[in-house]
């Protein structure tokens, strides 16, 4: 007879088959095997030519961006690789902590060599580029320097 | 001759020894373009025979059994050997077809199944055209079939043609719908009766004419 509750339980996904009703089912399916014979007895379903073509196409199409995809993985990691260990020695290796070296005199030709040098920086401060150090000095006059007259505007 | 050697082989359900299938699901797993085609050309036919009773539309079988090959061969790395190529290439058809449907949210009228209805009374099978050794059906026979069919869920459709066409076990089908044994056995029965119900009226008429 047709089993009413096993039909409401195969609505139910997760409603387990009690095995009195496994054993029903079992030798149900078994009376039905002849469906499966007319199933097989369908008439078999081919794509056509057409259809393959358009397939190998893309394939293909996905095959050869995968590979160009791999070549360009081979060439970018070892190149990557050398940039990031080249950043990494240098971040590694620079000493940042460096102060600048005094200078430190040895001997008279050395000691004037930077008296001269201390001078010639400070009379820069004083005076800006381009004045020697005596020129840097002040006088009473403060227009000596600038003693012009009109003729000398005719050669400007 | 369908299948080539090495085809045969992938439809195994056993995981084969064999070093001939090993080196062509590695070659495929590297997407070798090559060795993919011979897995199209064992199961092109029986993947597109199945997307074409699950879809009925014949432009949508077409684009969803060429995307079923597409989408196998893009991801044939994550093939883990665990079930057979044959039963992952149904389970990536199966799932196609059910997200189309899904799409399309069409759910065809399936004809109740009568309380009524004694299945205790096997159908009268004295028309040669069931006799499947012969495999020949008549034309109106097949129609009446292939409505039937297309009238079924989802649910029904693909457990009977999995199960009766494409002869997967039931582990597989289990395995392939995520769904306990039990429940492939009864959407088989279901199945199964809605076939012999819908077909029932036109063999009976077909006997009686033969008497």
């Amino acid at each position: 007879m047709f089993d009413k509750e096993l039909l409401s339980r195969s609505n139910d996904e997760n409603a387990p088959l009690s095995v009195g009703q496994e054993a029903w089912l079992d030798e149900a399916l078994e009376r039905q095997s002849f469906v499966s014979g007319l199933m097989k007895a369908l008439p078999k379903e081919q794509p056509s030519l057409a259809w393959r073509s358009r397939l190998n196409e893309r394939v293909l199409a996905i095959a050869s961006d995968a590979k160009r995809r791999i070549r360009w993985l081979a060439i970018l990691r070892p190149a990557l690789g050398i940039g990031l260990a080249g950043a990494l020695a240098i971040v590694f290796t620079i000493d940042r902590n460096v102060q600048p070296t005094p200078l430190r005199p040895k001997g008279a030709v050395e000691a004037g060599l930077v008296k001269a040098h201390e001078m010639s920086v400070e009379a820069t401060e004083i005076a800006g580029p381009g004045l020697a150090e005596h020129e840097a000095v002040a006088t009473e006059k403060g227009d000596d320097l600038y003693d012009w007259q009109e003729a000398d505007l005719d050669t400007l | 001759m369908e299948l080539t050697i090495g085809a045969r082989l992938l439809s195994s359900g056993r995981q084969s020894e064999s070093g001939v299938e090993e080196a062509l699901i590695e070659r495929c797993k590297r997407q070798d373009a090559e060795a993919f085609g011979k897995v199209v050309d064992a199961y092109q036919n029986r993947v597109f025979g199945f997307v074409r009773r699950m879809v009925v539309d014949q432009d949508e079988t077409a684009d969803i059994a060429q995307e079923v090959f597409v989408r196998a061969f893009q991801s044939f790395g994550r093939f883990d050997g665990r079930s057979s190529v044959r039963t992952w290439l149904f389970r990536i058809a199966h799932n196609l077809c059910v997200d189309r449907a899904r799409r399309i949210m069409r759910a065809p009228a399936e004809s109740r199944i009568e309380a009524t209805f004694d299945d205790d009374e096997p159908m009268e099978i004295a028309d040669r055209r069931w006799n499947p050794e012969t495999a020949v059906l008549d034309e109106e026979l097949m129609t009446a079939a292939e409505s039937a069919i297309g009238t079924m869920s989802e649910k029904l459709k693909s457990v009977l043609l999995l199960h009766d066409q494409e002869d997967l076990a039931y582990e597989e089908i289990a395995r392939l719908l995520n769904v306990p044994i039990g429940t492939v056995k009864s959407r088989l029965f279901l199945a199964r009766a809605h076939l012999q119900k819908a077909l029932k009226p036109y063999l009976a008429s077909e006997v009686d004419q033969n008497v």
